[in-house]
């Protein structure tokens, strides 16, 4: 008696699992139960980097034309599809009350050693670029013309660099 | 209860709303500027020889004064051009003359005894050195005609005299 009911079992047991593998391999009957979302954000990134934070002009002559005592390495890095970098100088103001403010005119920029000096009295394109273009470093080179109204005396101002993107 | 099941349901519907992209600031980037201008004086000379056309129109225009019973005047055959330039309105530029030496040194006339005429003006002795350039004139360009006018008398041995001639700046504070 315990024989045939073990072999019963098998026996069944056998067409069940035969039965459940014969399924499996038909996919097509596979149906979706839950689907997971997932979303993921790629932030804009924007990288815009100077070599220093200062730049100085040392006047010693008589007044005209003199570059910075050094120039500006400035690399930007983005993900955004279509950027540009824009500069513009603020006026020099002096430390003495005597002086006179240095128009922001009078600083010029010029990029990767060209002598073609542009004034930074309103806001001009420094660089464009792409997403797919890997961060690449730029030389500024930096001028300042002086007049003889110009008092003796220090100076003090800022160019500032702003980044636009087409996203 | 009733309350705070409303406020979850509300805050729950509200989530959704929140966008989930956004939008980056652009970025600003400041690099500081700083410009050291130092005092300057710009000093141009010409020296004019007695036969220049200009050197006749400013001996024509200087107001002549009167010498001492004892002195005869002497003016001399060149003039000085100078051009003056400061961005410091605190600089005053003078000029310096040294007594006047005869060749070899052995005589001497003293300077008080040179008179200047600035763009004609009347003449003004060497007693001390004689500004060009005051205060506050600075940086308009200012030309100066010179002319060197030297009184003599019969004690002054004959000869070649020469002097030497120096622009000097001072600060005032």
């Amino acid at each position: 008696m315990k024989t045939k009911t073990l072999a019963a079992i098998f026996i069944i047991s056998g067409i069940l699992w035969i039965q459940f593998l014969a399924a499996a391999e038909d996919y097509s009957e596979w149906k979706e139960v839950a689907r997971l979302s997932v979303t993921a954000v790629v932030a804009p990134y924007t990288s815009v980097k100077l070599s220093v934070n200062e730049i100085a002009f040392d006047i010693k002559g008589e007044p005209g034309d003199y570059d910075a005592n050094q120039g500006v390495s400035i690399t930007v890095g983005s993900n955004q599809s279509k950027w540009s970098v824009h500069a513009k100088a603020n006026e020099l103001i002096p430390e003495s009350d005597k002086a006179s403010p240095l128009p922001s005119s009078r600083l010029a920029f010029s990029i990767n050693d060209e002598n073609d000096f542009k004034d930074l009295g309103e806001s001009r394109l420094l660089i464009e670029g792409e997403a797919a273009r890997p961060p690449t470093a730029f030389t500024l080179n930096f001028r300042l013309t002086t007049a003889w109204e110009d008092l003796p005396g220090t100076y003090r101002g800022d160019i500032i660099f702003s980044f636009l993107s087409s996203p | 209860m009733n309350i705070l099941r409303s406020l979850i349901i509300v805050s729950i519907l509200t989530l959704p709303v929140v966008p989930l992209a956004y939008a980056e600031d652009d970025p600003l980037v400041r690099l500081a500027v700083k410009a050291k201008i130092k005092s300057n004086v710009h000093i141009e000379w010409e020296k004019l020889p007695d036969i220049d056309p200009r050197y006749i129109a400013f001996a024509k225009n200087r107001t002549t004064q009167s010498v001492k019973k004892n002195e005869k005047a002497l003016l001399l055959p060149f003039a000085l051009l100078v051009k003056l330039r400061t961005n410091d309105p605190t600089k005053i530029v003078k000029i310096h003359v040294e007594n006047l030496k005869s060749e070899g040194g052995k005589h001497n006339i003293p300077v008080e005894r040179l008179f200047l005429s600035i763009n004609g003006s009347p003449d003004q002795p060497f007693t001390e050195d004689i500004a060009l350039l005051q205060q506050q004139e600075g940086s308009e360009i200012k030309e100066l005609a010179l002319l060197f006018c030297l009184h003599t008398t019969i004690a002054d041995k004959s000869g070649k005299y020469s002097a030497n001639f120096s622009f000097i700046t001072s600060d005032i504070p």
